[in-house]
């Protein structure tokens, strides 16, 4: 199981296991709508009259318990979610530094991160931006409401044409449009894509940004992860709560998304704690269909008899069959039995040997 | 190795002879058969032919890592995925189209007949306008004809259908063309194989523009 490989990483960087409940009150959800990224919950009345619902998140519920301090906590729990019209229990496995964040706890999360996907595939992919860079960008494009909700949705598209089009009907200047196409044709490994950036960074505020995210790569190439990290501003989470980083995962023959974090300082101080927060989550649900290693055989070993055998000489032979370490599946020749795949079907005979059978 | 959605039809031979002409051929592709997918080692590049409406998802789900798709399909069904380059073909209008004397009562609910309701009900809705969306999947421009409707959503080409039963284009909700679009994944695993068939493509593109 994943979990149970990345868990001894996670505690290995002194991360706590955060744990939880099945429930939590529906406030807290119906408070942060849109932290979520679909509004769909489960909810039920407790007994006493209140209404509580099924963790759909566990990021909410670890910054409504955090009392200020700093804390570095992963965790394995189940959510309840809508996925593709229905709801589902989805495993997720996460992890939350909360506190003072500061450029080395910043790099721990994004180093977490790759080291996560490294542990199940070593051609991971993880992909860097900063949406307070491109924030600027587009403040300074003094774009504002629809106008900026288009130009983000044709970025996160990479959508070329779009924001051609969109200079040609004379809603983006030309030197923004150029802007925005070199944005979006932004992708290299992170050091060499921060140099690109600058080019396009006209005010004191995004370079600044650049000079944050420039020392995070610093710290990140002494991770050894220099060469593995790329940026790609085309990024988007759900902006209004993510404030810096933001990262997302990628592993081969997985055609979504597999992990995705970033820093989002304004879920704390929505709810009135003074501390920043960055932090992943791993999408398992989806991992798994892709991850499951197919089993060409459900048995090693398929040991028929008939009614005439001896049950217990039968069983005996098993037993030392699968103290060899290998499984046997006993079942009466000829019985109508659900298909079933096995490397070796054989008809038990009395006085058999396990190295008779096996060979 | 790629793999390429094309559409079926006289949008996706086009789409697939600009490739051939940008470096991507696979001769096996036109020889008369049964066959679903073609490939090219040599060329690293595997194509198959859906249905249209099916390219995104093909590519959305990364059974494909790029195809070519209408801008009307990527309007409706706003798959998640990179939409690179704007081919230039396959141009058309998407209309709202109806009697050539259509008056609208604003005492009644327009009732729309369409292959495309999620574009139809964000036009209207842009316009805060209520409306009865009637889907269809087909002979859209019998709706109006028979009375099923009032007006029709659907994309026009030279607008001949429209005239011989007396209907009209009424007004232009967004042009439609044939867009390159890639697997959000496969662009950041295939990043250099599909660039260089994007920046292909776009070369030929201009070549073509220079010549007309």
């Amino acid at each position: 199981m994943l979990e149970e490989r990345l868990n001894p990483l996670y505690e290995s960087y002194g991360y706590r296991r955060f744990r939880m409940s099945k429930f939590e009150d529906y406030d807290l959800y119906a408070q942060n709508k849109d932290f979520l990224r679909r509004g769909n919950i489960i909810t039920f009345t407790d007994v006493d009259g209140s209404l509580k619902a099924l963790k759909p998140d566990i990021t909410l519920s670890i910054i409504k318990n955090n009392t200020g301090d700093t804390e570095k906590v992963y965790y394995n729990e189940n959510v309840y979610r809508e996925m593709g019209g229905t709801f589902r229990e989805i495993l997720q496995i996460g992890v939350e530094s909360v506190g003072a964040i500061d450029p080395y706890a910043q790099a721990e999360v994004i180093a977490l991160a790759a080291r996560t996907l490294e542990t199940i595939s070593p051609d991971y992919v993880l992909d860097l931006s900063d949406v307070s860079f491109v924030g600027c960008l587009l403040d300074g494009m003094a774009l504002e409401g629809a106008r900026r909700e288009e130009v983000l949705s044709l970025l996160a598209q990479k959508n070329a044409p779009g924001i051609q089009t969109m200079a040609r009907e004379g809603r983006l200047t030309a030197e923004a449009s150029a802007a925005l196409l070199e944005l979006m044709e932004l992708y290299a490994p992170l050091r060499e894509g921060i140099a690109q950036a600058e080019a396009l960074a006209r005010d004191e505020a995004s370079r600044q940004a650049l000079r944050q995210l420039s020392r995070t790569a610093d710290i990140l190439a002494a991770f050894g992860l220099e060469d593995r990290i790329r940026l790609d501003f085309s990024l988007m989470n759900s902006l209004d709560y993510y404030n810096g980083v933001i990262f997302q995962g990628f592993l081969p023959n997985v055609p979504v998304l597999a992990l995705s974090g970033g820093r989002y300082d304004p879920l704390p101080r929505k709810m009135g704690k003074d501390v920043g927060a960055i932090g992943f989550a791993l999408y398992t649900g989806r991992l798994e269909e892709s991850l499951r290693q197919e089993r060409q055989y459900d048995v090693d070993l398929l040991l028929t008899y008939g009614p005439e055998d001896n049950p217990a000489e039968l069983a005996a032979l098993a037993s030392r069959v699968r103290a060899k370490g290998y499984s046997v599946r006993c079942q009466e020749e000829g019985a109508l039995a659900a298909p079933i795949r096995c490397r070796k079907t054989v008809r038990y005979t009395r006085g058999c040997s396990p190295e008779e059978v096996l060979s | 190795m790629i793999n390429v959605a094309l559409p079926k039809g006289r949008l996706g031979e086009k789409a697939y002879e600009t490739l051939a002409a940008a470096g991507f051929d696979c001769p096996a592709i036109l020889e008369k058969n049964r066959k679903l997918t073609f490939e090219n080692p040599e060329k690293g590049v595997r194509y198959f032919w859906v249905k249209p409406s099916d390219v995104s998802i093909y590519v959305e789900r990364g059974a494909a890592d790029v195809g070519i798709a209408g801008k009307d399909i990527l309007l409706e069904y706003s798959p998640d995925v990179y939409e690179l380059l704007d081919l230039g073909m396959g141009r058309c209008r998407m209309c709202v189209a109806g009697p050539e004397d259509f008056y609208q009562d604003p005492n009644k609910t327009l009732r729309v007949a369409t292959k495309f309701p999620h574009i139809a009900t964000r036009y209207y809705d842009s316009r805060s306008q209520d409306i009865d969306i009637i889907k269809l999947n087909g002979s859209i421009e019998l709706a109006p004809i028979l009375g099923l409707s009032d007006v029709i959503v659907d994309i026009v080409e030279t607008g001949k259908t429209l005239l011989e039963n007396h209907l009209a284009p009424l007004e232009t909700i967004v042009d439609i063309s044939a867009r390159f679009i890639s697997n959000k994944v496969s662009y950041k695993f295939k990043h250099q194989e599909i660039l260089a068939m994007r920046d292909a493509l776009e070369r030929n593109l201009t070549k073509k523009e220079a010549a007309e």
